[in-house]
Parts: structure tokens; sequence; C-alpha cells
């Protein structure tokens, strides 16, 4: 009985005005949302927030929120003012078409979902380098349905949301503008490990790059193998935008000064195929 | 030209200290306690231009007969310093310890040498650090350890700025108000340009910025962290606003005063202290450098090759820091700007370098 109401309530009220002013409703929801995600952004961006101890990461993660917040208003703007559906045929109203689009939009329902659950538990925030759906990069927009992401190569990738119910979501970050790099060099195994180990130790640890603190450490490791021995340095980048310049920089500098205390790379056709990864 | 009124003696030699009295006397406790609970080192951490040599001037005169004093002047690069410290007995005071490293591969040799002799020896080590070296050294070497007491220097109050401000003057001060009250605005509007992509154009956006000092100026007394409806006068407005504007540094009030004295005609009015204002525009690398002259306080063009980024124009980056007024080169040897210091905190702070 309460379904046909429903179904004839909201059969009733469809014409032209209501669907003009539902698109009215949802346009605006469209530009404000637009508008705000553009503002906070801009804020994002500001210096100064380093200075009051935020960062653009906690600034950014307000935007989704208000995204979703701004289109479930105008939904239900549109559902209880434009259709006039009162609350209880409006809870009816959701299950009906949760389970509508359940049955018939299973993807999208899940990325809807995915993107819902997403903006709650905060498995990454906009601005967060993450691994999601085998991509590797820095996210741009967490929308409805897709999470964007821009690779290092400068790529935008569009990931569903509902891929965090299939695969794991990697957070390299957290949240934080650090982030924690991890560099390799390998050398001949005939050279002093202990002079290459301190070599990088102080590359790393003079990059114009490097955040030291308590709370941010470095640590230089050595691992032996068959024909060659790997160095390797992990210290947290100032910020995870520069995590390629700060590899590159303590690269760099360590083999200007390895070539010059003569520590040499391994011989050519030695080095595992698989040894280095990216990221 | 300056004023008849007021000049700051440069020579510093016979310059009472002001604001250490506590700090001073914690040293001298320490020392006082040698005999009974054995040697303890002191590191003493400040900003730059905050007095710390004339503190360990003043540390010196409490055992002269016992006392050997280190004072570096510029980056260590020879074992002297280390002959230095083998003839030395007792208390041994270094000055500018930061002066015993370089942030590049190979440049912390002196300082490691430095801090493995104070481990071995049994003499006391008073020494002073740069703050922004010491947080980054110790990061990497156990200062903490080797350094139990670590004496971060106050800043000064506006009394203390005083007291330093007059003593240091050859002639009697006077002060006036303004003539005419001007309202100082407590919010002014700064426009910054905003590049609007989908536009394609660069829009002038107005950003407010608040001016904290005439809004404190303005707040009745109840909201000033006092009950006591109390007259404040000429004289402490005029020292208030440079405390303000230099935030107890006292090299940076010395710089601040200067600068706003000989605009003086007549008597000192509050509105006569000028505050230090830069619009900073670095890059990363300009930025890396100005940091690392905040670190050393005092260092060489030659010096700074070794430690920026080869690629990067050493030359045009110090003019272009000196031009806005943030450094200064004497003598082939670059600084900081005692009134721009804490905008380049600030500003280091907002690009993740200084924290």
């Amino acid at each position: 009985m309460a379904v046909e109401d429903i179904t004839s309530g909201v059969l009733q009220s469809i014409n032209a005005s209501s669907i003009l002013s539902s698109l009215v409703v949802l346009l605006f929801a469209y530009a404000a949302s637009r508008i705000f995600t553009y503002v906070l952004t801009l804020l994002s961006e500001w210096k100064a927030l380093n200075i009051v101890g935020l960062n653009r990461i906690t600034v950014k993660m307000l935007i989704p929120l208000v995204k979703f917040t701004f289109y479930f208003a105008a939904i239900y703007y549109i559902l209880a003012s434009i259709f006039n559906i009162a609350s209880s045929q409006l809870i009816l109203f959701s299950g009906l078409l949760g389970a509508g689009l359940g049955f018939g939009l299973q993807n999208l329902f899940s990325d809807v979902v995915g993107g819902i659950l997403t903006v709650v538990e905060r498995p990454y925030q906009i601005g967060d380098k993450i691994t999601m759906g085998g991509y590797y990069g820095e996210v741009k927009d967490i929308g409805i349905r897709v999470t964007r992401l821009v690779t290092p190569d400068d790529s935008l990738v569009s990931v569903p949301n509902g891929s965090i119910f299939q695969k794991s979501v990697v957070n390299v970050n957290a949240g934080n503008l650090e982030m924690m790099v991890v560099i390799d060099l390998f050398i001949d195994p005939s050279c002093d490990a202990n002079l290459a180990m301190n070599i990088l130790k102080e590359a790393l640890v003079t990059s114009k790059y490097i955040r030291l603190s308590e709370k941010h450490p470095y640590i230089i490791l050595m691992k032996d193998f068959p024909f060659y021995k790997r160095i390797r340095a992990k210290g947290y980048a100032n910020d995870f935008r520069y995590e390629f310049s700060f590899e590159t920089d303590v690269t760099r500098r360590a083999w200007a000064e390895f070539s010059k205390q003569g520590i040499k790379p391994p011989k050519i056709g030695v080095l595992e195929r698989d040894a280095v990864q990216f990221p | 030209m300056v004023s008849a009124q007021c000049v700051i003696r440069e020579d510093d030699s016979y310059q009472e200290l002001y604001g250490f009295d506590e700090t001073l006397k914690t040293i001298k406790e320490s020392i006082d306690k040698l005999q009974i609970e054995g040697r303890s080192n002191i590191a003493i951490v400040s900003e730059p231009f905050s007095g710390s040599s004339e503190l360990l001037g003043k540390v010196a005169g409490i055992r002269p007969d016992n006392t050997t004093k280190i004072y570096l002047r510029s980056l260590v690069k020879d074992k002297t310093l280390f002959e230095a410290l083998t003839r030395s007995g007792g208390i041994v005071l270094v000055d500018n310890c930061h002066f015993l490293y370089t942030r590049k591969i190979g440049g912390f040799q002196m300082l490691d040498n430095f801090l493995n002799f104070i481990a071995s020896s049994s003499n006391t080590f008073i020494t002073t650090w740069n703050i922004y070296s010491w947080n980054y050294l110790s990061a990497l070497f156990p200062l903490q350890q080797i350094f139990p007491l670590k004496i971060e220097l106050p800043k000064l109050n506006s009394q203390d700025l005083k007291g330093m401000i007059m003593s240091s003057c050859e002639w009697e001060m006077s002060f006036e108000e303004e003539q005419t009250i001007q309202e100082e605005k407590i919010l002014q509007f700064t426009r910054i340009p905003i590049e609007v992509k989908p536009l394609k154009r660069t829009l002038q956006v107005p950003v407010p910025a608040f001016d904290y000092t005439a809004l404190k100026s303005r707040l009745p007394d109840r909201f000033k962290g006092s009950n006591k409806k109390e007259t404040v006068s000429v004289e402490d407005k005029v020292f208030n606003r440079l405390l303000d504007y230099s935030e107890g540094n006292p090299g940076a009030a010395k710089a601040i005063w200067m600068r706003s004295v000989p605009r003086a005609e007549g008597a000192i009015k509050p509105g006569d202290i000028i505050k230090p204002q830069y619009k900073i525009d670095l890059n990363y690398d300009q930025a890396f450098l100005l940091y690392i002259i905040l670190c050393m306080e005092s260092v060489s063009i030659e010096e700074l090759n070794g430690i920026i980024d080869p690629n990067a124009n050493v030359n045009r980056s110090v003019h272009d820091l000196e031009r806005t007024g943030l450094i200064s080169v004497e003598n082939e040897l670059l600084s900081i700007m005692p009134e721009a210091l804490h905008s380049i905190e600030s500003y280091l702070k907002s690009m993740r370098l200084v924290w």
C-alpha cells in the first residue's frame, strides 16, 4: 500500500516544472561543490598553513566531505520538497532505490558506497600518495564514483571507489606531508661497504629535502648479495611532492662522492632483474 | 641621518646584560656544583643576535682563573681548535659551536672530533649554539647526552629591552604621544594574484591581514590579561611596540630601533617604531640557501658553494636575498639582517625548512 502511495505520489509530481527545479538544484549543488573545492584547494596551497601547524592535506580532507554534503542535501531537497515525499516515505523510497540499484547498477552502487566509506573511514584523503587499483600517485579528487590520482608521470587515473572492496589500498603518507623514501645504491662487493654507508648517510642527512627529527629518523642498511652489496637509506622527505627530487639529490651526491672515494658499481650484468622495484 | 636623541653605541664591551639574570644564575649554580656532583656540560641554545656571546663573556667572569675562552668566529677548518682545547683545563667556554659543521658530505668531521674530545675530557664545557643548527644536529648526534644541561636563552621583555636600549644611548631620550592619533587599521586587505586556469586570467584577490598589535591596543584592559586598569606611559608604549616587532630578540630590537629612531624629529613617539616587513617569494633552492645562512649565522659564498646544489646559482640567489633586505654581505661574509630574523623564520616554516 505504502509503496503504491509513494509511486503514485512521485509519478503525479513528475512534470516539466519539477524536473526543471530538480535540475536547477543539482546544478546549484554541482556549482557550489566546485566553488568550495576550488576555494579549499587554493587555501590548502597557502604556505602560511605550515606556520600554524596545519598542512594542505588537513584542508583538502574537507573537500570530499563538502562535496558529499552538497549532493546529498540536493537529493534530499529534490525528494522532500520538489516531489513532496515525507520522511517515512523517503526512508522507504531509499530502500527501494537501493535495492533497485543493487540489482541493476551493482558496480555503480558499489562505487558510490565506496566513495561514502572513503569519506567516513578515510583510508586516504585528497593530497595523500596511495597505491590503489594497481596505480600509484597523489590523490587529486575523491568523487562520488571515482578517485582521481595523478601518477608520477603526470597521468590522471580514475580509479572506481568500489575497488577498495576488492584490493588493499596502500597509503604512503597517511595524511602527513612527510614521506619515507627508500633509496637503494648497489656497489661492487670488493668496495669498502662501511665507507659507502657513511657517504650515503651523509648524502641523505645533508639533503635539502630531508625532514630530520625524533619523529622522523633515518637509517642506513646494508645487505650482501652474491655479486653486489646493496646499501639502503631510509629517510623522510620534507614533503612527499619532493619524493623523486629527494631520491635524485641523495643518489647524485652519493655517487659523486663514491666515485671520488673509488667505490664502484657492480659489474655489468650481475644485478638481479627484480632488485629495483618501483615504487 | 641619525637623530641627536639616541644612538646605539656599536661597542658592546661595556654594556650590561639584560634579561639573562636567571640564566646566569642557573649556570653559576651548575658551576658551583662541579666539585660535588662532578662535571656537567652545558649547551646554551639561542636564536641569532640573542646575546649568547655576551652571556658567555659574563660566564667567563664567574671563575676567571679556571676558565678558558674559545670564541669561534667562522667555520673551523683546521686543527688549531683541538690544540687550544688540549691546552685548556677546568671550565672551557666554546662560543658558536655551529661553526664546527658544514651541511655537506664530509662536513661533520670537525664536530664529530669535538664531541669525542668532550666525551673523553675531564673538563667542563659550556658551549653556545645556534638554535636552528642545534635542532638539526640533535637528530644526528647525541647532543642531549653530551650536554645534559641545555639552556634556551629567554626572550627579553619590554622592560629589559628598555634597559638595554636606554643604557646604550648617548643622549637623554624624550617620549611623547602622537599629535594626531593615527587610527591603525586592524584589518587591512592586500591583493594577491591568483591564476584562474579555466578563465586563463590572473585575478587580484583581496586577502585580509590582521594587525594584532593594533587589535591589542584597542582591546579593553580586562581583555589584556590584567584586571587592574593600568595607564601605560608613552615610554612603555614605545618599548611594547619594539617588543612586539622584535619578539624579544635583542639584536632585532636594536636593529629596529636604529632604523626607527632616525625618523623621529624631536621626541620619540610610539608610531616612530617601524615594523619590519618583507615580501619574500623564493624558490626552494633560495629558501634552502637562506636557511643555511640562518643556521650558520655567518658564512662565505665560497663555503656555500660546497653546500648548495651546483645547478643553483649561488651568486644570483645571494644578490636576490641581499636586494630584498633579508641578508647583508660584509667582507664577503653573508649574514641575516637582524630585523628580518622573524620574517625569515616564519617564511622558512611555511617552506617546511624550519620546524
